[in-house]
């Protein structure tokens, strides 16, 4: 027979042990998570959301694709050609920020835009981190003297796609990808580049028009590009809201009635000689990214042998140790 | 990998002891059994996690965390169950209580030492 003592002993167990349990999990439900053991791990990019200041380097970085109209990118699966049409639609919403693009008028009213082809070079390394080493890229048909000529009739419209990062999540290897929302917004779009989501869905006249993610590595330092694209899918897009559609044409001939527009340059000023690569530096290259692939290959091997043999271990020395509970404890019982 | 087990497995031997002793718990081996119970529980959950975040390659998050930990806890209960002398507390009770505070210490002590060293 259980005293009463006992029996509201075991009353009050009930309640504290829910008590804990919820506390542990209300607690989890807020902040319990594993930082990730990886080197490459960087709790300022994890968190880079929490901040206005990095809000609006994330927020950018992946604007400059979503304005562009990218709808997929994996570095296998995507022509260099496809790259280059995607940086064409970059460079002419952004003609002003480089000072390796000069926009210019032919006869017809047609807006044409240069390119050399270092900017070309240094805008694939930075957005894409991919290595243009031989030009024409997919044999563009407007390329003359170490430069791309094509059309950009949009240029110089006001910029209305805006992406807002949701959350972020870390891979491992330096992998993060971040889940985003795509905005049309009329007007005033830099004032919303520092948004978060719950921000931004209470403005008025802002369209949500897709949703997506991006898989990004982090390079050092601070703003957009601090960033690189690994992969980028857009899981919905209302096509119908894309704003700048119109394909930039290669320009074959070019009749020049209006001098180049000035531009004020703030994200890159290098304007030196064009970069002509021989085709011993090439293979060099291709043989570098060759190397590093089998690098990571044998990597991820060697880190699966180290996963096996640990997983031995831990399972051995469970079993151990059970046998060891169950042999001793259960004789001293007897 | 081998090095996360090692430390996670020492903090937790090192925080459920002392709960245990704080407790009330006195016996030998009753601190031999919470020892012996952790090598078993620790080190699956701790390999667990690291075995979905090399495959998955996600970071590990509460609602996998708190499952897991549940399974320890009852695992833990069990072993407890008739073989600890310490009576004074349910052995279901009294691992919730070493696991919550060990989880919660080590994340603690990991803190801390993230933000030193």
């Amino acid at each position: 027979m259980k005293s009463p003592q006992n029996f509201f002993r075991r009353l009050l167990c009930v309640p504290a042990a829910l008590l804990i349990f919820s506390a542990f999990s209300v607690t989890a439900f807020a902040d319990a998570w594993v930082p990730p053991t990886d080197k490459y791990y960087n709790e300022d990019v994890y968190f880079i959301l929490n901040s206005a200041e990095g809000r609006r380097s994330m927020n950018l970085f992946l604007s400059n694709f979503s304005e562009a109209n990218l709808e997929s990118y994996k570095p296998s699966g995507t022509s260099d050609a496809d790259v280059l049409k995607i940086l064409m639609k970059h460079f002419e919403l952004n003609a002003a920020l480089y000072s390796g693009v000069t926009l210019s008028k032919n006869g017809s009213s047609e807006q044409i835009m240069t390119i050399t082809q270092n900017t070309v070079e240094k805008a694939a390394k930075k957005m894409f981190n991919r290595q243009f080493t031989k030009h024409p890229i997919g044999g563009f048909a407007g390329y003359r003297d170490g430069k791309y000529i094509c059309t950009a009739n949009q240029a110089g419209s006001q910029l209305k796609v805006l992406s807002i990062a949701n959350y972020i999540e870390y891979f491992g290897d330096n992998k993060y990808e971040a889940f985003f929302t795509v905005y049309k917004v009329e007007s005033d779009i830099d004032k919303y580049y520092s948004d978060n989501a719950s921000e931004i869905e209470k403005v008025p006249g802002i369209k949500k028009i897709g949703e997506g993610s991006a898989i990004f590595n982090y390079v050092g330092g601070t703003g957009s590009s601090a960033f690189r694209l690994a992969e980028y899918s857009l899981s919905e897009i209302d096509k119908t809201q894309l704003i700048y559609t119109q394909p930039n044409e290669p320009v074959v001939q070019v009749v020049t009635t209006q001098t180049p527009q000035t531009s004020t340059p703030t994200q890159e000023t290098s304007t030196g000689p064009t970069q002509t690569l021989t085709q011993d530096d090439t293979t060099k290259q291709e043989s570098t990214i060759g190397d590093k692939a089998v690098i990571d290959d044998e990597k991820d091997k060697a880190d699966l042998r180290k996963l096996i043999l640990i997983t031995v271990l831990v399972v051995l020395t469970a079993v151990g140790a059970t046998g060891v509970i169950l042999l001793v404890y259960q004789k001293k019982k007897k | 990998m081998i090095k996360s087990l090692i430390i996670s497995l020492i903090l937790t031997l090192l925080i459920e002891n002392a709960l245990a002793a704080i407790i009330g718990v006195r016996e030998s081996k009753d601190f031999a059994l919470i020892s012996l119970a952790n090598v078993v529980t620790n080190p699956i959950l701790v390999h667990t996690l690291n075995v979905i975040h090399f495959i998955f390659k996600r970071t590990i998050r509460w609602h996998l965390i708190l499952p897991l930990e549940t399974v320890m806890v009852v695992a833990e209960a069990l072993f407890y169950k008739n073989r600890l002398t310490y009576k004074k507390i349910n052995p279901f009770l009294f691992s919730i209580i070493l696991n919550t505070v060990s989880y919660f210490g080590g994340r603690v002590i990991y803190e801390i030492a993230t933000k030193l060293f």
